[in-house]
């Protein structure tokens, strides 16, 4: 038995994450939503939706996942919520699995090595085994992060 | 008396201070972003109704058995002298407050609404009402105006409370629950409610500072209520009123460890939790405590005479799947509980035991495993002897990677400086002002350093 539900969807550009709270959520659950997502956000006693940075909302998925676990409040996820959660969790699976591949680490090697001796490589040097199995680790994910560095003229 | 003849009353009492000669008494209070002065009365001191809704009694009133009663119909005899126990058993020092009014009687007037309602001074009037003879029949009080709102009463009752040092202070859960008030009920922002508690100027940082507090406070009052919801029965709201440091620790390392492992984050809040319950207080034994506690306190629980058969009941690993989930929640990283309940075990039914005995009192802790019937001090005892030797034990492993790690962190931070000194040394060489005495001081270190570091290149050879 659910005590009420929230409705997660994607709004806006950038893209935030608005969740919108039907039936009967706990008022100790729903003002705890901006406190740890989205501080600074004044949710009202009458507010009946938040809005939250898509990258808060995604770094804390798994805390979300208890307190909805604890206060017993389903989640009803839109499309492309749903397809952004699903991506992140590929991703993490990947980044598990490639974090343990230590011994099956060969065939990734070989698809690097490939890939940094191709005439369109730009790779000046010759790379350390180690540096390699690195380098292929890195280059087998969709992106390394998410963050401008300063400087660097892009963002990672 | 009806809220009716009460008004009356409050009504009359004012009547009688605009008929009376100068000076007539006043107060002045903050209002309205201002100052306002205000006339004060003399009533009956049963003439007031207790204010059920203050927030120095919200905490206690939250575990209160018949918190309904007082919720529902709060201006009702039961529900009036149910506040009127609860504001006793709250204030720090209740019979000094009535040594005090016996003998000085009331210094400073409370405050009323037009209803009759005390927005100050209730437990004063409680201390009045046992008093009830001679000039404590009275109670001096400023009234409100009659278009006062629920804000503007709260407002007021956080400005008189800041602004009276001598005052009774908030316990930190009333302190919490009224900070949750203002923002959600009066939509305050961070920053407002820091000024509002005088813990911020109008300058830019320290408005910063104080609305991060005032935050702080939000954070640490949504992980009290996710703790009050891990155990069976629920832990009072005032189980956690002298804990703010340590609850500041928790808070601070439960939201970092939360995003990376969050299973490691639920693991050290049940161990901070069960460690605290046990009656490992402070911070710096707290502080010991991390998610991989339990594999301290399972041993030290072994040794126990009475509880070291029981050990494995009282640190089962829970089952997979128990909590039923909601739907949707999958998707919300499935897999992060996989190794929930492996061999370390879990300190959920030890914190439930520990709950039932917080909220019960019963005289003896059923313990699981055999049903057997323990003394309560004596469980109590044991388990918190239990816990601070385990809290030991993980001292002694720090301080002895500490010892293990020193030799390396002092080459490390010798390296270091001999870098900052080589430096230094180039930009100064040199100029004339580095002369013969410099020099001279300078050789005569640099030997130092060679003789020490021929010690122990001597030692490492050895």
């Amino acid at each position: 038995m659910t005590a009420g539900t929230l409705h997660v969807r994607l709004v806006g550009t950038p893209p935030m994450v608005e969740l919108v709270r039907v039936g009967d959520v706990e008022d100790d659950f729903w003002f705890a939503l901006p406190v740890q997502l989205a501080p600074g956000v004044v949710v009202t006693n009458g507010g009946q939706r938040v809005s939250v940075p898509l990258e808060r909302f995604l770094s804390n998925r798994r805390w979300l996942r208890d307190v909805c676990t604890n206060y017993q409040v389903g989640l009803d996820f839109d499309d492309e919520v749903r397809e952004i959660l699903l991506r992140a969790q590929h991703e993490r699976e990947v980044v598990a699995r490639l974090l343990t591949q230590h011994d099956e680490g060969a065939e990734l090697d070989v698809e690097c090595s490939i890939l940094i001796s191709s005439p369109d490589s730009r790779y000046q040097r010759e790379l350390r085994e180690f540096q390699v199995r690195d380098l292929a680790k890195l280059l087998g994910l969709e992106h390394g992060a998410n963050f401008s560095v300063p400087g660097v003229a892009r963002r990672l | 008396m009806t809220k009716e003849g009460r008004q009356k009353r409050v009504q009359q009492a004012l009547q009688a201070w605009e008929g009376s000669p100068e000076p007539r008494e006043t107060l002045p209070l903050p209002w309205r972003g201002g100052t306002q002065v205000f006339p004060v009365v003399k009533l009956e001191v049963d003439v007031p109704l207790l204010n059920a809704r203050s927030h120095r009694l919200q905490a206690k009133l939250e575990g209160h058995p018949e918190r309904a009663l007082v919720e529902d119909a709060p201006w009702d005899d039961r529900a009036q002298t149910i506040v009127a126990e609860v504001l006793k058993e709250r204030h720090r020092n209740y019979e000094k407050l009535k040594d005090s009014l016996d003998q000085e009687g009331q210094r400073d007037p409370g405050v009323i609404t037009r209803e009759g309602v005390l927005t100050n001074a209730n437990t004063r009037a409680v201390g009045l009402r046992e008093l009830g003879a001679g000039d404590k029949r009275w109670i001096r009080v400023a009234v409100l105006p009659p278009d006062a709102s629920p804000q503007e009463l709260a407002e007021l009752e956080l400005a008189l409370q800041v602004q009276d040092p001598l005052k009774d202070d908030y316990a930190l859960t009333e302190e919490l629950l009224f900070i949750e008030e203002m923002a959600r009920a009066y939509e305050k922002t961070a920053k407002q409610i820091a000024q509002d508690l005088r813990w911020a100027t109008t300058d830019g940082r320290s408005l910063r500072a104080g609305a991060e507090q005032v935050e702080q406070r939000r954070r640490i009052l949504a992980l009290i209520r996710e703790m009050q919801k891990l155990t069976r029965p629920p832990l009072p709201l005032t189980f956690f009123d002298d804990k703010l440091e340590q609850l500041k620790a928790l808070e601070k390392t439960y939201t970092a460890k939360r995003q990376d492992d969050p299973v490691a984050a639920r693991r050290f809040r049940n161990n901070w939790l069960a460690s605290s319950l046990a009656g490992a207080g402070s911070v710096h034994d707290l502080r010991a405590v991390d998610e991989d506690f339990i594999s301290f306190l399972r041993p030290r629980l072994e040794e126990d005479t009475k509880l070291g058969d029981k050990s494995e009941e009282l640190l089962e690993a829970k089952e997979n799947g128990d909590a039923s989930k909601p739907p949707g929640v999958d998707i919300l990283d499935s897999d992060d509980d996989v190794d929930e309940s492996d061999e370390q075990g879990d300190v959920t039914p030890l914190l439930n035991l520990l709950a039932a005995d917080l909220v019960s009192q019963k005289p003896s802790v059923s313990v699981p495993g055999g049903g057997e019937e323990l003394d309560r001090d004596d469980f109590k005892s044991r388990i918190k002897q239990a816990t601070k030797e385990a809290i030991k034990d993980r001292k002694a492993l720090d301080k002895a990677v500490g010892e293990l790690e020193e030799p390396i962190d002092q080459l490390r931070e010798a390296a270091r400086r001999l870098h900052k000194a080589e430096s230094s040394y180039r930009s100064v060489r040199k100029t004339s002002q580095f002369d013969q005495k410099h020099r001279g001081k300078f050789s005569y270190q640099l030997k130092k350093v060679r003789q020490q570091i021929t010690k122990l290149e001597k030692l490492e050879e050895q």
